[in-house]
């Protein structure tokens, strides 16, 4: 590791305007992304909903890039229709799991001792508990809703923040400026929230932005299963298992929702890696910039 | 060493229980009775209650609770609902047909990995490279069921060389595609880190005398940094195995393969809960499990762990 900085790691960085545009494309890309799933639905002639008959499985042209499929919907604005309720259900989980995460793990590495015990436990326990599987028993529980789906994926995996966020604690809480805090006489909880929580947040950040991906993952796995939100509500695993119906007639109703649901975890996965560089440099040497 | 194995395997029962308690609490909670389900509508009051008493739902919960941990030290693992045969007989049925399919994807897996992996350190910032880093973040990305339905789709549809989906007793034709699309993510995951790990040693003193030697690069890579390597890439698998579980669910889903995933999304939807609880224990048994004998590996590769408490 020592090697590594030694040579000169940060040629790409952003020394010009021009360097900055082409290390910062993967976060451009990922924000005309989720620009295009807000807007592309508001601004598309057809509605997600709107069949048509006549047009029954249209193979892919310029009034349906995507084709339709076999009630003449189109899939182009269902799959970004689609896109809108992927993003949606993932950011709020990553937010159930943020808050849990954080406040769990940050007490337990605050408080130490049985809490600290305690909580370590529970989190190795949800560990164990195979991830996909507690998200569906919670939305076959819940009956599948779009508010079940985010909780049980939230639920689902707020243990790994809240072993990131203790062992963030543990290395903070021995600072200077925390003693300093300390022997001023600030009491524990705003010492806590003022002076830990915001020292320790970047790489539970940057762990949120590859938790979408992992969350967009998990959320298409249930709704190919049928456990997604209710149709005519389309959502990316539910296209793809619909279209996989059809697949000898139009093969293109399962690619297409596959491939916008790859390119989103492919955005959320780059990102996450770059912001994790910016973080950690020392995790550079290992990648190809 | 002793000590360190006492208090790792004691964890390890701790959160089989707390794994186990948690999905019998999910269980408990669901809404709508049981019996009635089980039944049908139009059964009287007298065979109604009658089933209750079989199934034991006439108790209160933690009495029922108490009693099923006690049946489960004396290895009875209940009757499943669904299928009405005892869940051990269940799971033995369907184990040897996951664990087929797991360790299939886990060797293509490892020997894909490792290969590829070694490839992109050797020809590091090369076109090979660069095309092996795309690949390994598309595998990394794509969902799993998706993988295993394009592979179809080529492979059986349009190709017609192997069989869609399906399973039949010894007929490996069977395995190929859903092995593929289980292993595809660790894949991509080992060859990352197998690269990372060949380029983070690649100055070391060891790799300066073989290459003073003048040993080819591929045995340089290939025997000498490899060995070193093992430690990350080992961790990587054991982390990796808790996807396999969740992979084998979706992608017995999409080959038709009678495994413990389709078995327990199965149990699930049809509230078999004694079947239920003891997938979810057996999944968290095997994770747990591999994760301890991947403690244990460390030592085999890196003596140094060993002197450790």
């Amino acid at each position: 590791m020592t090697e590594t900085l030694a040579t000169p790691v940060h040629t790409t960085s952003a020394s010009s305007p021009l360097g900055s545009i082409r290390h910062h494309w993967p976060i451009f890309l990922l924000v005309m992304w989720i620009l295009a799933a807000i807007l592309i639905p508001e601004v598309w002639p057809d509605a997600y909903f709107e069949t048509n008959y006549d047009a029954s499985l249209e193979g892919p042209s310029l009034r349906h890039p995507m084709g339709t499929d076999p009630l003449g919907r189109d899939l182009f604005v269902r799959v970004w229709v689609g896109a809108r309720i992927s993003l949606l259900i993932a950011a709020l989980s990553r937010i159930i799991a943020l808050v849990l995460g954080t406040l769990l793990g940050g007490w337990a590495g605050y408080r130490g001792g049985w809490v600290d015990l305690t909580v370590m436990r529970i989190v190795d326990v949800m560990l164990a508990f195979p991830t996909l599987l507690l998200a569906v028993a919670l939305v076959a529980l819940w009956g599948p809703s779009l508010v079940s789906l985010f909780v049980a994926l939230g639920i689902a995996s707020w243990a790994e923040i809240a072993r990131l966020m203790r062992a963030q604690v543990l290395a903070v809480k021995t600072n200077d400026y925390v003693h300093a805090a300390r022997s001023m006489g600030c009491e524990p909880t705003p010492l806590f929230f003022r002076h830990i929580l915001p020292n320790c947040l970047t790489p539970v950040l940057v762990w949120t932005t590859t938790g979408m991906a992992g969350a967009i993952l998990a959320e298409s796995g249930l709704s190919f299963l049928g456990l997604g939100v209710e149709p005519p509500l389309p959502s990316w695993g539910a296209l793809i298992a619909q279209g996989w119906d059809e697949v000898l007639r139009a093969p293109w109703l399962t690619f297409f929702p596959g491939l916008a649901l790859a390119i989103t975890v492919i955005l959320f996965n780059v990102v996450g890696d770059r912001l994790r560089e910016g973080w950690d440099p020392l995790q550079k040497s290992g990648k190809n910039g | 060493m002793s000590a360190y194995l006492i208090r790792r395997l004691s964890l390890s029962i701790f959160v089989l229980w707390g794994v186990l308690s948690l999905s019998y609490a999910l269980t408990c909670m669901a809404p709508g009775d049981v019996v009635e389900t089980l039944a049908g509508q139009r059964t009287d009051e007298a065979t109604l209650a009658r089933m209750r008493e079989r199934l034991g739902v006439d108790q209160d919960p933690l009495t029922r609770y108490t009693l099923y941990l006690r049946n489960l030290m004396t290895g009875d693992w209940g009757q499943s609902s669904r299928y009405n045969e005892p869940v051990w007989s269940l799971l033995l049925h369907r184990l040897p047909r996951t664990a087929l399919l797991a360790a299939a994807a886990l060797n293509f897996a490892i020997v894909a990995g490792i290969l590829f992996g070694v490839l992109a350190a050797v020809f590091r910032d090369g076109w090979v490279d660069r095309v092996l880093s795309l690949l390994t973040l598309f595998g990394i990305s794509a969902p799993v069921f998706w993988i295993g339905l394009i592979l179809i789709w080529v492979l059986s549809l349009q190709f017609r060389w192997l069989p869609p989906s399906g399973y039949e007793e010894g007929n490996l034709r069977y395995l190929i595609l859903p092995a593929l699309a289980l292993g595809l993510r660790s894949v991509a995951l080992i060859t990352r880190i197998t690269r990372a790990a060949l380029v983070d040693i690649d100055s070391s003193q060891f790799l300066r005398t073989a290459r003073a030697k003048g040993l080819s690069p591929l045995v340089i890579y290939g025997k000498h940094a490899l060995k070193n390597a093992a430690l990350p890439i080992l961790t990587v698998i054991g982390l990796d195995l808790g996807s396999y579980l969740s992979g084998s669910v979706l992608t017995e889903q999409v080959f038709g393969w009678p495994g413990i995933g389709r078995l327990t999304v199965d149990a699930i939807m049809a509230r078999d809960t004694a079947l239920i609880n003891a997938c979810v224990v057996f999944m968290a048994g095997i994770f747990v499990l591999v994760n301890l004998m991947i403690d244990l590996l460390y030592g085999v590769f890196d003596p140094r762990v060993r002197s450790d408490p």
